[in-house]
């Protein structure tokens, strides 16, 4: 559990493959559709997606993995807050920091775009699970609230799937 | 006018509470902290976000531990900090709990079947949005091609991001980078916060995760 700070590199929604990675792939904490509950979890919480360690702690070790996921996950960001606040207007004219950000900033579009491939090759595809993967892609293009979308999505789920 | 840790806190319990996603939030933060209690000037506010904005982590949670940093030194970090993560990890926990419990009984297995289905369309969704922002050049496509390959092979994402801050030193050379971190001047602490982002530069911003807002300040200027 303490390599769990790894995880807070990109914060948001740029962690998942991150911890995808630690806790599917090399930990095999849980697996993959355990995973994806989390994150569809962490979607209807309020605050960060990033709480989704919460819930991989506590599926691991119970409460107190909870507690550990939680703090290893959000003790780097803070940490990073109060060193950069000092050096943040040097850092942000320099050249070599903002060629990095924008490099790292560009492997996110294929991290992001890898993840959603291995996770929809994990999943046994039905008809209805298609039109229902179709429905809420179109519903979140249509920028329709995340929590509604999920809401919702698990409601018709019930009914349907 | 100083507030005291545990005001701090509070407030940010209040606030952690009743925050749902999207850079919403940090519009949430700037109204309490600016307008409401006046912990911070909007100048200083701003600079915290574009500072949030451009460093890793949770870009709210960074936020509310630099009201906290600004407003009551390193304890009130802490507090803030603390305060603003505390329901969400409340609520997660008693959702993990439940699940765990739960997991097996028929409806459930339903609802998580099809909320699989829409995970997948949310990170499609957001590799969409992210795509759209950060890719507009072959240097672009080619750091994010090279990811992607890396990571269906189950490559290591950790290694992936160092290699690509490496070869971007080199890759960008002589490429005409927008400045870092100014552009979220544009942020203010008022309820029109939200729509002001979303109409913001080529992306609709209110879609863009909250994660990537940090993103904000590498987006080409709007002019």
């Amino acid at each position: 559990m303490m390599q769990v700070d790894l995880f807070a590199f990109g914060g948001g929604f740029a962690s998942v493959p991150l911890m995808l990675h630690e806790v599917v792939d090399v930990r095999q904490w849980l697996d993959g559709k355990t995973f994806m509950d989390g994150i569809a979890l962490g979607q209807v919480t309020p605050g960060p997606i990033v709480i989704t360690a919460t819930f991989v702690g506590y599926q691991v070790a119970g409460l107190s993995g909870a507690i550990v996921g939680t703090l290893g996950i959000f003790t780097p960001s803070l940490f990073v807050v109060l060193l950069t606040v000092p050096y943040f207007d040097r850092l942000r004219q320099s050249l070599l920091f903002r060629r990095a950000v924008r490099g790292v900033l560009a492997t996110f579009v294929g991290l992001l775009a890898a993840v959603a491939v291995n996770f929809a090759l994990s999943i046994a595809w039905s008809i209805p699970s298609v039109i229902l993967a179709a429905v809420a892609f179109a519903a979140l293009r249509l920028k329709i609230d995340v929590l509604w979308v999920v809401l919702v999505g698990a409601v018709v789920s019930i009914l349907i799937l | 006018m100083k507030p005291s840790a545990a005001k701090l806190f509070l407030a940010f319990l209040r606030l952690g509470s009743t925050a749902f996603g999207g850079p919403a939030m940090v519009a949430y933060i700037g109204r309490l902290a600016v307008e409401k209690k006046q912990w911070l000037t909007k100048e200083s506010f701003e600079a915290g976000v574009a500072l949030c904005q451009s460093i890793p982590g949770a870009t709210a949670m960074q936020t509310a531990a630099y009201v906290g940093l600004r407003a009551g030194g390193p304890r009130g970090a802490l507090a803030a900090f603390a305060g603003f993560g505390l329901p969400a990890f409340s609520l997660m926990l008693a959702l993990s709990a439940v699940y765990r419990e739960g997991r097996d009984l028929q409806p459930v297995v339903s609802a998580f079947r099809g909320l699989q289905v829409i995970v997948v369309a949310l990170i499609a969704n957001a590799a969409l949005n992210f795509g759209r922002s950060s890719t507009r050049n072959w240097r672009d496509a080619f750091l994010a091609a090279g990811a992607a390959g890396v990571i269906v092979g189950h490559g290591s994402p950790i290694l992936v991001i160092v290699a690509a801050a490496a070869i971007a030193l080199l890759l960008y050379r002589g490429v005409a980078l927008p400045e870092g971190g100014g552009h979220a001047a544009g942020v203010t602490g008022d309820a029109g916060l939200s729509l002001a982002l979303s109409s913001w530069p080529l992306v609709p911003r209110s879609d863009l995760p909250p994660c990537f807002s940090w993103t904000a300040p590498f987006l080409p200027s709007p002019h």
